[in-house]
């Protein structure tokens, strides 16, 4: 075998390789089918709001080189948020999460996800960009993987709107609390699947 | 406090037909959006009446026409409006001589007076005048009415002491049903007692203790009452859903009275159900009958399809064994429309049954409520 015909087989055989894992990885990763998201203000006076959303999209999947880690990200478009006071949800989208300003602004990303447990309740870490900054959140989590083969989510996380610059919520004399809740809940698909019923 | 009445009869009669639909006063259909008490929006925790700055500007915001609110440089130490109803009402009955059309008019100037940070007085009073026209002759109507007079104490927020005249708290906070029912177990009674009362509220509960005494303004004077009770709730689901009890016991010098009941108020959203349940038992001092016993209930159903339109079914109930045995119960849809912060319009029709007799009736009624705004 000559010296150029090794490097050609070799070269087949890595092709090979990478190709059949890029595939398992794709097997694994999951696509967002459809999600809610619900962010629980309470008011300083009592009583709270919840601002809600169905634009949830994002991929996730294991992350090879860390224990519990989820490649991917989870991006919620924020100027579709909605209160129930169409006042309110310009407020909110105007004046707070200024979404006019684009990119950072528009759209929440939560990524670098690391999670106790694959399957059933655990606990998560990740990283929230959101108003134009990146912190930390923490939360509990509740993975339901099916028989069929889609996953089912629950998650839910505390923040503080000061801790993303946000300004403080205050509308004649009432204010949002400065820690808020989030909760997200969603169904993923295999990509593969996905692709397949595209 | 009525200072002028004509005729007892045809003013507890149009009062009844004539009160503009309850959610004109207070809405406690809000907690289909998370407010799940009243003192976010209303300058007092029980709820109805004068909003506080906040709550005018959600209400702005859920009508019709909005516009934004400008805040006033500082709080201002003197909130009042000045409030009209205006209610048509065709009562169509079996009986022919029941039948009759009516119209009023209430005028209210409701006005709060911060004395300091942490008390203030408040009231609400105006004229009501009401023109009934059936086939045996007109009769017409006009009451002065202090409906609320207190002093408010409140040391902290969440926390808050009343005292003077007022509606009794109820789990729901609506006049109306507690109208009907009052009709039913306690006729010549007053609306608006003295009392002395708490209110304790957070994120997850509220609880209401609170003792009465007479309004001076019963029909009789032996219906003058005097006891105490109480409300309390907890919120079980992100402050969408609040379940409570009530309980209250009174004393007059006709007879004795011991209510206990149950009450829910679940929002999800466009929709919701106000319930409202309660069985009173009463014991004629004065004869050796049987007490009287009522199980009332009152239910609504709502949907908001916008924020400025709400629509309503409601169903009221009270069975009454003893001396007076019936079944009277009520089907009423309406409709809200807040046009504006200043106007809202209530269509709805009633249809009243009342199981023994043949005297159920059907009422169409009209309600614009105009108010100005500070």
């Amino acid at each position: 075998m000559t010296t150029a015909t090794c490097l050609r087989a070799a070269a087949i055989a890595s092709l090979v390789w990478s190709w059949s894992a890029t595939s398992a990885m794709a097997a694994d990763r999951l696509h967002v089918v459809g999600g809610d998201v619900t962010v629980v203000c309470p008011l300083t006076v009592g009583g709270s709001f919840e601002a809600k959303t169905k634009a949830l999209s994002g991929d996730v999947g294991p992350a090879p080189q860390q224990a519990g880690g989820v490649g991917g990200a989870l991006l919620v478009k924020l100027d579709t948020l909605e209160t129930g006071i169409s006042l309110r949800d310009r407020h909110l989208r105007e004046t707070y999460l200024e979404v006019e300003k684009g990119k950072g602004y528009n759209v929440a990303t939560l990524e670098n996800i690391q999670v106790e447990k694959a399957d059933g309740k655990g606990t998560f870490k990740a990283t929230l960009l959101l108003h134009g900054q990146k912190r930390q959140v923490a939360g509990t989590s509740v993975v339901h993987r099916r028989g069929d083969g889609t996953t089912h989510v629950d998650a839910e996380f505390p923040l503080k709107v000061s801790e993303f610059e946000i300004p403080k919520p205050t509308y004649l004399g009432v204010g949002v609390r400065d820690e808020i809740h989030v909760k997200v809940a969603f169904n993923a698909s295999p990509m593969s699947t996905t692709t397949s019923t595209r | 406090m009525r200072v002028n009445g004509t005729r007892v009869l045809s003013v507890l009669l149009l009062s009844l037909l004539l009160v503009p639909s309850s959610s004109t006063f207070a809405l406690p259909t809000m907690i289909r959006i998370g407010y799940n008490n009243c003192a976010a929006c209303h300058v007092t925790p029980q709820g109805g009446g004068l909003l506080t700055p906040y709550g005018k500007g959600i209400d702005t915001a859920q009508s019709l026409q909005r516009r934004e609110i400008t805040p006033p440089g500082e709080p201002r130490r003197s909130l009042y409006d000045v409030r009209f109803v205006l209610g048509a009402s065709r009562l169509q009955s079996d009986v022919a001589a029941n039948s009759m059309t009516s119209s009023n008019v209430r005028m209210q100037l409701r006005n709060m007076v911060m004395l300091s940070s942490h008390t203030a007085v408040s009231y609400q009073a105006g004229m009501d005048t009401a023109v009934s026209k059936k086939s045996a002759g007109n009769a017409g109507t006009a009451d002065f009415v202090v409906s609320k007079a207190l002093f408010e104490y409140r040391p902290k927020e969440g926390v808050a002491f009343q005292v003077g005249r007022d509606a009794l708290p109820s789990g729901l906070g609506l006049p109306d049903p507690q109208t009907f029912w009052r009709k039913q177990n306690d006729p010549l009674g007053t609306a608006y007692p003295f009392q002395a009362k708490a209110f304790f509220w957070a994120s997850h509960l509220e609880l209401t203790p609170y003792a009465f005494g007479p309004g001076f303004d019963e029909t009789d004077p032996s219906a003058r009452q005097h006891g105490g009770g109480v409300v309390g709730g907890v919120d079980v689901w992100k402050q969408r859903a609040v379940i409570g009890m009530t309980a209250r016991r009174s004393e007059s010098p006709a007879f004795n009275r011991r209510s206990v009941g149950a009450y829910a108020r679940l929002g999800f959203g466009r929709w919701g159900i106000l319930g409202e349940h309660d069985m009173t038992s009463r014991v004629d001092r004065m004869s050796v009958a049987a007490p009287s016993e009522y199980v009332a209930g009152f239910t609504q159903f709502f949907v908001a399809p916008r924020e400025w339109f709400v629509t309503s079914l409601l169903v009221d109930d009270v069975v009454t064994s003893g001396p007076t045995s019936k079944h009277q119960y009520r089907l009423a849809p309406s409709a809200q429309m807040r046009i504006s912060d200043n106007v809202t319009f209530v269509l709805s029709t009633r249809d009243e049954f009342i199981n023994g007799l043949t005297s159920s009736s059907r009422t169409y009624s009209v309600t614009v409520a105009v108010k100005s705004a500070q």
